[in-house]
Order: structure tokens, then sequence, then C-alpha cells
């Protein structure tokens, strides 16, 4: 018994530690909404292409995809709507990565397999003065590495005029070496993706792993068994990410793209492949900041409304249950804390509903603390002593507690997974809200009551 | 410590509770279909209008040009450098150039650098997202408590939540208060609030349900609702002090989401007392 209170002990302090040390200074790791502190107002310009022509539906599939790449990314609150008739107004609350966040809605992520006709050589890089003894070596250099370049450059007009005659085929560049690739007709497309994550390979390079539905299993099967020893490229908006030579058949509709990307990287391209393709490309036509939809004086009413509900809260507790009301305020702070580290964790956008939500989840969240006062009076009725009573009314509000919590996160869970935008970001802060304070209830409060019964208890034997 | 020891016959009056809550269910959902609700920008969608001034003046006293000229609430915000962006809900070129010609009255050094007729924040795809959210999010319910309680309990569980939603929306159809896309937020909070409140009351139920054959569901629901009461009246305080705060002195952008919080919570103690319970009590009353 003493064991497990010292154990419950140890327990809050370095979730209480972690979680300060996590969140602590606040300011800059937590986003602020639209409404709070502005953002970035990006308009995005639908293009019509000849591969990808506009036609009606087009701006309102383009508007869901954003919005699932966005909701993918955090929770980021966006305004996203749509702006004449070929235009998409993305109003981003002010996210710390913006060349990240530009990324993620301007870019069609065109995923698809090919085969590898031809490709050229890579081109070396240009000479370098100081590694020639004198000028007219350098010059002769000069000259070997444009004719090379030259070279290349017929290849790729040649590869040009090939492509012409397959139909269906391209010529892209790599993405970084220069080399071009001369590629047979698409294979396979992220259509047929099912699922797609961000996963390291044999050598710890971060890559994309792809799962196919068992049409696009069934086509990757097909297409590695006819490339078997010969290069299958991947290709992602027309230029090639990767083209490894196929050693065997695969099936099963497992694939892995390796790159050199970073950690980051691999994160979104999995989100944009996952959140499917643009059906349309797009350009950004304008990309500049917005201030706060809510003026100054509208923030600080909201704000100290809210604080001061808080603070009856507190003084609400400590009046009716004196000292296990301090323990339960002591909870409710612990509550806050943890909450705020949540936010961060998940990227969560706070804003002012979103504030006046949390602190109506403290106003809930004492709840399971009156819970187990309310038992441990009722055990104390009956006759027990406070330790004891203490132990059997922990023991049977806990059962009430989890019950009524569990179902509660269970709809919160089913809204951030269902969910899109704001009832997206609603059922994170509520999730976050509710494991905060049932930690709060049944482990802080359970802490502090023990350590005080505990020296209670010694200073009566003095 | 104050300590309630009452012996309160809730369920003696469960009857007229049943009907008070029907007639209020059925006057919501009438003034809902004949009235609707007041939709607001987010909802809407209308115009955007972008503005570039040689000195951009506070956002403040440009809301109070609009004001004069929308109907509804603007939304207005400093955009890059020297412009202002605003979004007003009504998406008429008639309607946009009142509030330009009121502006450029108001403001000799402005031009209008962008207009566009925009569309809802919130449009059809997000609103049915967010009811298929809700009716899975139901059915989950549903089954966790059938799991750990019964399938009654989880009816009368359930039904208290649409009963607390429908009464919340009939209200602000009522005084027709402009609604944002928070208020989704707002009825989510009290479908949460009201569920947890249930499932509370319900919880001391199970536990002496052991008691039925001995002194009869009437008499059972009742102990528990007693037991039970100091729970909930301190908790629906704790709930509504900042409630109330918000309400009282939040200001008007927290103004919807803070009476819907109001009305919902109000709603919830009432349905989980005495809607879920005298439900609970009719139900096993047909069985016997």
């Amino acid at each position: 018994m003493i064991r497990n209170d010292r154990l419950r002990l140890w327990l809050v302090l370095i979730v209480v530690a972690a979680a300060l040390a996590y969140s602590w200074p606040i300011v800059g790791k937590l986003n602020l909404g639209l409404d709070l502190k502005g953002g970035a107002h990006i308009v995005l310009q639908a293009k019509d292409t000849p591969e990808n022509p506009l036609r009606d539906d087009s701006i309102d599939r383009l508007l869901a995809v954003l919005r699932n790449r966005i909701d993918q990314y955090g929770v980021a609150e966006p305004i996203i709507q749509k702006s004449g008739s070929d235009r998409i107004i993305v109003d981003l609350p002010g996210i710390q990565d913006p060349a990240a966040a530009l990324e993620l809605i301007g870019r069609t992520a065109q995923m698809d397999f090919r085969e590898v006709i031809d490709s050229s050589g890579t081109p070396p890089p240009p000479p370098i003065r100081s590694n020639y003894d004198d000028d007219i070596q350098f010059v002769n250099a000069q000259e070997r590495w444009q004719n090379v370049i030259n070279q290349l450059s017929n290849a790729s007009a040649d590869y040009i005029a090939r492509a012409e005659k397959i139909p269906g085929s391209i010529v892209a560049p790599a993405e970084e070496s220069g080399r071009f690739y001369l590629l047979g007709e698409v294979l396979l497309s992220g259509k047929d993706l099912e699922n797609a994550g961000v996963a390291p390979d044999s050598l710890g390079r971060m890559g994309v792993s792809l799962s196919f539905n068992s049409n696009g299993a069934k086509l990757f099967e097909e297409a590695t068994a006819k490339l078997v020893g010969k290069q299958i490229a991947i290709v992602l908006d027309n230029v090639v990410i990767s083209a490894p030579v196929v050693q065997d058949r695969i099936s099963g509709g497992q694939a892995q793209i390796t790159g050199r990307f970073s950690n980051d990287e691999a994160a979104r391209l999995a989100i944009m492949l996952k959140a499917g393709a643009l059906p349309v490309a797009v350009e950004i036509a304008e990309n500049r900041s917005v201030g706060p939809s809510l003026g100054a004086d509208s923030v600080r009413q909201g704000l100290e409304a809210g604080l001061f509900g808080a603070g009856m809260v507190l003084i609400f507790m400590l009046l009716y249950y004196q000292f296990r009301g301090l323990a339960a305020d002591l909870a409710l702070i612990v509550t806050i804390l943890l909450i705020f580290a949540g936010l961060i964790a998940f990227k969560a956008t706070l804003t002012l509903p979103g504030i006046a939500g949390i602190i109506l989840t403290l106003g809930m969240a004492v709840d399971g603390n009156v819970l187990i006062y309310e038992r441990v009076r009722e055990e104390r009725n009956a006759g027990k002593t406070p330790a004891a009573a203490l132990e059997s009314g922990f023991r049977k509000a806990l059962v009430t507690i989890l019950d009524s919590n569990i179902t509660t996160l269970i709809a919160a869970l089913v809204l951030f997974y269902f969910g899109s935008g704001s009832v997206r970001g609603f059922g994170v802060t509520l999730s976050i809200g509710l494991v905060a304070s049932v930690f709060a209830n049944i482990v802080v409060t359970r802490a502090i009551l023990q350590l005080f019964i505990r020296n209670k208890i010694k200073g009566g034997a003095k | 410590m104050a300590s309630l020891n009452l012996n309160i016959n809730f369920m003696k009056g469960r009857k007229l509770a049943l009907l008070i809550s029907c007639v209020l269910v059925i006057a919501s959902l009438y003034l809902l279909f004949t009235k609707g609700l007041n939709l607001g920008i987010d909802f809407t969608g209308g115009n955007v209008i972008q503005i570039e001034f040689e000195k951009r003046p506070e956002i403040s006293t440009v809301r109070d040009v609009i004001s004069k000229i929308v109907a509804r609430e603007a939304m207005i915000q400093n955009f890059g450098e020297k412009g202002i962006i605003i979004r007003t809900n009504e998406d008429t070129e008639e309607s946009r150039e009142k509030v330009v010609a009121a502006l450029n009255k108001n403001f000799s050094d402005m031009k209008v650098t962008g207009f566009e007729k925009v569309g809802p924040v919130v449009g059809g795809e997000l609103r049915r997202q967010a009811f298929i959210g809700v009716s899975i999010a139901l059915i989950a319910i549903l089954i966790y408590i059938t799991l750990r309680f019964q399938f009654r309990f989880a009816v009368v569980s359930v039904v208290p939540l649409v009963h607390d939603v429908i009464i919340a929306l009939g209200f602000f159809s009522l005084t027709q208060m402009e609604i944002s896309s928070s208020f989704i937020a707002a009825i989510l909070t009290i479908v949460g609030y009201s569920l947890n409140n249930t499932i509370i009351i319900l919880d001391r139920v199970r536990e002496n349900w052991h008691t039925l054959n001995r002194d009869g569901v009437e008499l059972l629901v009742n102990k528990s609702l007693n037991q039970t009461l100091t729970r909930t009246i301190n908790t629906t305080l704790t709930t509504l002090f900042p409630v109330i705060a918000l309400c009282v002195w939040g200001g008007p952008v927290l103004m919807a989401f803070s009476y819907a919080m109001l009305i919902g919570i109000i709603a919830g103690t009432w349905s989980s007392m005495f809607v879920a319970t005298g439900l609970l009590v009719e139900w096993q009353g047909m069985k016997e």
C-alpha cells in the first residue's frame, strides 16, 4: 500500500515535470488560430490543362482533397472556401513552417509507376579552376564538359522524338541527379493506393511505404512480373523520384519509395499520397498575411470572462470541500498543464471558442473529484475510518469515472477520426481534456490526499 | 461540509416531466422547420473584398462604417502591408457596391484591389461529415453502454442527447441568434456533458439494481437519484460558473457558443435526471 502511494507520487511528479519541460515556454509552441493571431491568406488558381481539364465538379473535388491534406497535417482549423468559379481561398493559421504548408496545398502529387525504356547518363559537375594547373587545361576541361552536356541534350531531344511514337510515354527528369528518363505508359497510379506511411528502409533512410488496394496490387504484380531485371520508375508530378531495378515479381500490394527524404518531407509526401492527388493543377495566385479576425477587445473580453469562470470553479471547490477542495484545485492545475502539453503534441490550433471549450472542460473535470469526495463521504457515513473510506471511495468512484469518461471519449475519438476542420479540432481538444482530467482525478488527487493523510497520522502519533 | 441526505420522490412526477420534454422537443422541431436557423457567414458564403489604403485605418473604425451597411456581422482583417480584407455574408453585387461606396466616403485614400463571390466555409460536405460523425458516435456509445450496462440503459441514455440537441437548436431558432462554425462545437460539448451526467446516474442505478425485486424500479431509481444528488448539483454549478461568466462578460463573439452551452447544460441536467430515468422506469413498468 505504502509502496503504491510512493509510486503514485513519483508518477505524478514525473508526468508534471515532463509536461512542464515539454510545453515551456508555451509562447511559440502553441499554434494560435486565425481568429486570435491571423495567418496566411493563400489564393489557389486552378489551371485548365489538356491532361486535367477543368470540369464543373473539379473545384469541389479540389476543396475536398485540400481539406483532407490540411486535416492530416495537423489540427489547423483553416478557412477553405470557393472563390469565384475557378479559385480557392485557403486561410491557414500561423503554422511553423509556411514553405512546407505551401507545398502541401500547392503540389498536385500525381504519382505513377512506369517502365524505364531508356535513361541518359548523369551530367558531370562543371570543372572547377582550382583543380587544374593552368588556364589551357581548364579551358580544355570546360570544352569536354560542354560536349558531354551537348550529347545529353541531344539524347533528350532524341527521347522526346521517340516518346511521340510510343503511346502514353513521357520524358521525365530525375529529382536531383540531372539525368533523364524515357518512360513507358502508366502501369499503376496513385488512384489505386490504399494507404501511405513513413517507414525507414533497411539502410535506415527515410522512405514512404505504400499499400495498394486489390486492383492496385494486381496491377503491381503484373508490372513487376513483366519487368524482372529491368528498372521501374516511381514518378511524382512528372519527376522521377526513384527507379529501382525489379528483383522479383512482387505480390501483396506493398511497395516503398526511397529517395533523399528528410523525415518531414517523407511525412508530407505520405499525407499527399493518402489524401489523393489534386484533380487539377493549381497555381498559387496570392500568398499574403492576414491579421486576426477578432479585435483585441473581443479576445480580451472572452479570456477575462473565461478566467473569471475558472476562478469561480476553484473558489467553489475550496469553499465546499475545504482541504480536499485544495487537492482538487491542484489536480485541476495539473489538468490545465496536461491539456496544453497535449495541444502542442497534436499540433492543435487554439481558437477563442477553443479556449472557452477548455474552460468548460475544467468545470467538468472537477466532476471526477466531486464524485470521489461524495463517495468517500458515503463511506464515512457508513462508519469507515478516514483511510478506509478514502480507499473504498476511490475504488467505487473509479468505475463511475471510467465509464462516463470512456463513453464520452469514444464520441470524441469518432469525431476526431471522421470530422474535419473545427469538428476535428473539437474532437482533439475534448479527448485531450478527458484523458488529462481522468489522470488528474484518479492519480493526482489521490497522491495528494494520501500524502496529507499520512502526514496527519504521523502528526497525530507524536 | 454540507451533507444532503434527502429523499425526494423524483419519479412521482415522471409522466409530467416526460410530457414537458415532449412538448419542448415538438415546439423546437416546429420552430426549426418554420423559422429555421440564422446561419452566419461560415455557413452561407458571401462577398470577399480586398482594399488597399495609403495609410491603413484601425480595423475597429472600418467595422463601425461597415456595420451600418450590412445587416449581419462581417469579418474584417488586416491584409498584407497596407490592405484589409472584408468578408460579408451577402453575395449580391448590390451589397458589395454599397459597402465600397460607404468606405469610399469615409476613407479617401483607398482603392479596391479585388473582390469575389465566395462559397461557404462550412459547406454541405462538412455538414454531412459532422452529421455522419455524430451518428457513428451515437452508435458507438450505444454499443459501449450495452456492453457495460444493458441495451435498455443504452437507449435511455441516447434519447436525452437527441432531446438536448433539439432543444438547444430550438432555442436558437426562437431567438434567431446568429450561429457560426463554433456553434457546432458547442452542440457537441452539450452532447458530451449530457452523456456524462446520464451515465453517472445510470451507473448508480446499475449499482443498486440488485434491490430491484425488493424495492421495485421506481424506488430504486429514486434512491439512486438522491444518492447522486449532491454530485449532480455540485457539478452542474461548477460547469455553470464559467458558462454564465462567458454569457455575461464574454462579448459578442462567444455569445452564441455560451448561450448554446447554457441551454444545453440546463437541458442536459434536466434530461439525465428525469428523461433517462423516467423512460427507464416506464420501460421496466411495461415489462412487468
